[in-house]
């Protein structure tokens, strides 16, 4: 052995831990939810058939025991409650669809997503002689927060009974403002209702589900270009959009809000070759997060004159900032403003934080060669996962630049919780990372290098399509020059811009929008 | 006269019997008062089962070293390599031939030449841990990703290349295991081969 006796002491119990916690996520991740026996790691103590409980009626359940508590099969409640249940496309995961909310679960990983939100659970879901088990837990916030149930297990005599709790009589206040075209309508109450949004064209209904609405004194008052009424009776709280209008939900914590943003929807483009999934087509594109690679003490590449990566990527993303503001409207932040030290992991932190719709990276290369020229776009590659990545592609119906090919071993699909957020993201970012390379070939006299994969720290964290963009090469004297003029850096952001812009128009349409597409 | 000899007697056995005693007493004393040295039995923690037993005896063998070349991918280039001939030594003898070797152009150093191997283990599920050290303790290199890329996937890729047992590389730096070297590359978790980096 090379290392000193207390090196040893100190690196021994890390690496074991490291390596346990990487076994213990490897077998979980290896699992096949469609054909595996026991999900990896679950140790069971018990199992057999219980009976559900619905309204009076029995239907037999398998569950299973553990140290970490009771797990029920998930397919009989949904063909009791409602919902849809399917397997993911890279086979890893199980969707579970609850009227518009749509939740991602992992046998093995404690991580339950849904849309950008990530939660985690005491318990792991487990493959049990092939049937997919869940913990209460997983159904009380499923089931429990979108029909109001409860779940009560009755241990001596196998059941499980689904349970409508008293009803609450809930205070509401409403409030409603209007900023730079988005008029956002909140809703707060004392304590999160049950309730779930019904959808339907130019109305959005928020229906109460086992509790009641106590209406504001005077109701609420509505004047708003996007929003022509709120009403509220104690089952329903109902608001009518302007028309060509539509709105986005989320919630807000401490006190409980229920918020809906209503934007004027883009005017669809004309008829063409859907390119990206149908989940994705119905989002839209208004938060931006730009990040300028480096900073403080990691300066990035230097030049042979002296230029600093982080400096140049620094006014780069600044003038992107203004420059998409003002061409798309959407709202951008920056991770940084300044010369200071952030890690990466917190740069996709702030971009999650901040909801955002897209994560764009922004560096400067360097080569040990002396001549490289050319820009080139990397979106995350999980390693080994390539062909999960390239199914999930095909699955997802898009085209895009080749994947390369897949090892063998699936030892790197760890989909730890960031990564599993990333990988609902791969084919959107790669068809960002496609638009932005093809703008940047069409554009400028650049040496295409291509969309790349790599397993690049910055874009594992972040759960919306993420890119890192490789503009140009610092490293080659040439190139740090043109770099270093403002006219030229303003092409490289024209260039950014449009490529977003396409990227939004294909995104919230969901129709192709071909290159040079101003 | 009899009794005087069996005094003389008596006196001899006496003194040589106090001499003795005196002898093994001092025998049995340590040198230094001072609190034993370490040794690796005292300062060892049992040895993990997870790390699979070096092999002792030296080879001769010709590695298939890859380094970064000027045309932003790695090229490889042979170079022989003495090691003992166990996975582990053959992985540890790699790595410190990719560090040391004169690389012929196009190719370039992997890393400054104060960069050394420190540690190399390779556990039983085929995931080798490079530990790579400077002399002074420096930061990793700056780069742009590309450089940081073949600097990186240089050691993964001449280990997983060379030594069929290794599956994957954890690389550390100085002991620790770094997020990323110089700001791209997740070096947070072990790494597999890159056939894409390598010239066809």
């Amino acid at each position: 052995m090379l290392l000193s006796q207390p090196v040893k002491l100190r690196l021994f119990p890390r690496l074991f831990a490291s390596l346990l916690l990487l076994v213990s996520g490897v077998l979980a991740a290896q699992e096949d939810p469609a054909e595996g026996d026991v999900a990896a790691g679950v140790v069971l103590t018990g199992s057999g058939t219980a009976n559900l409980m619905v309204s009076g009626a029995a239907t037999p359940l398998a569950f299973a025991t553990t140290a970490a508590g009771l797990l029920v099969e998930l397919e009989p409640i949904v063909g009791r409650l409602g919902g849809r249940l399917d397997v993911g496309p890279l086979r890893q995961s199980y969707s579970l669809a609850i009227g518009e909310t749509q939740l991602i679960l992992v046998p093995g990983s404690p991580a339950l997503t849904s849309g950008t939100e990530i939660e985690a659970l005491s318990q792991a879901p487990a493959i049990v002689d092939g049937r997919l088990l869940v913990p209460l837990e997983l159904l009380e916030r499923s089931y429990g927060a979108q029909l109001g149930v409860t779940f009560a297990w009755d241990e001596a005599h196998a059941v499980l009974t689904v349970v409508r709790p008293p009803q609450r009589e809930l205070p509401l206040e409403v409030g409603l403002v209007h900023l730079q075209g988005v008029t956002t309508v909140v809703l707060q109450f004392p304590d999160a209702p049950r309730y779930r949004v019904v959808r339907s064209p130019g109305v959005y209904e928020v229906v109460l589900l086992g509790d009641r609405v106590v209406p504001p004194p005077l109701g609420p008052k509505v004047e708003d270009p996007w929003v022509r009424a709120i009403e509220v009776t104690p089952e329903r709280i109902r608001l009518e959009l302007a028309p060509d209008c539509a709105a986005e939900s989320y919630t807000l914590k401490t006190p409980f809000r229920l918020v809906f943003d209503v934007f004027k929807e883009t005017p669809a483009a004309a008829p063409a070759a859907p390119v990206l999934p149908r989940d994705s087509a119905r989002r839209a594109v208004r938060t931006i997060v730009i990040d300028p690679g480096h900073g403080g003490k990691e300066t990035g590449a230097i030049g042979p004159a002296g230029s600093a990566e982080k400096e140049l990527t620094l006014l780069l993303a600044k003038t992107l900032a203004t420059r998409l503001e003002q061409t798309l409207s959407v709202r951008t932040v920056l991770t940084r403003s300044d010369d200071v030290d952030l890690a990466l992991d917190e740069r996709s932190a702030l971009a999650n934080q901040n909801k955002a719709d897209l994560f764009l990276s922004i560096h400067l290369n360097s080569s040990v060669g002396r001549g490289a020229v050319g820009a080139e776009t990397y979106f995350l590659s999980l390693q080994a996962s390539d062909q999960r990545a390239a199914d999930a592609a095909a699955v997802e119906n898009y085209v895009g630049a080749a994947v390369a090919p897949a090892g063998s071993d699936d030892f790197e699909l760890q989909l730890l919780l960031w990564d599993l957020a990333q990988s609902q993201h791969l084919a959107a970012s790669q068809r960002l990372a496609t638009m932005i390379q093809e703008e940047l070939n069409r554009d400028l006299d650049l040496r295409d290098r291509g969309v790349k994969q790599a397993p690049f720290r910055v874009l594992m964290g972040a759960a919306m399509p993420a890119v890192l963009v490789e503009l140009g090469f610092i490293s080659t004297k040439e190139e740090e020059q043109r770099l270093r003029t403002p006219e030229y850096r303003a092409q490289l952001v024209e260039t950014l811009v449009r490529a977003v812009g396409r990227f939004k128009l294909e995104y919230e349409t969901g129709s192709a929008v071909p290159a040079g597409t101003p | 006269m009899k009794r005087s000899w069996a005094g003389w007697a008596i006196g001899l056995a006496v003194v040589v019997a106090l001499a003795a005693g005196f002898w093994l007493l001092r025998s049995r004393r340590p040198a230094e008062p001072s609190v034993e040295p370490l040794t690796a039995a005292h300062s060892l923690p049992s040895p993990p089962p997870a790390l699979v037993p070096p092999a002792a005896a030296e080879e001769t063998w010709t590695a298939r070293l890859f380094l970064p070349a000027a045309n932003d991918l790695l090229l490889p280039q042979e170079a022989p390599v003495v090691s003992a001939s166990g996975a582990r030594a053959r992985a540890a003898g790699v790595v410190a031939a990719l560090l040391a070797v004169a690389p012929v152009a196009p190719r370039v150093p992997v890393f400054p030449p104060e960069v050394k191997l420190g540690k190399l283990l390779l556990l039983e599920d085929g995931t080798v841990i490079v530990d790579l050290r400077t002399d002074p303790v420096a930061e990793p290199p700056q780069s742009g990703s590309t450089e940081e890329q073949l600097r990186i996937y240089a050691v993964v890729n001449t280990v997983l290349r060379n030594v069929e047992e290794a599956k994957r590389v954890v690389l550390l730096w100085n002991g620790v295991q770094r997020p990323t070297l110089a700001g791209h590359v997740d070096t947070g978790r072990p790494l597999r081969l890159r056939t894409d980096l390598e010239a066809s």
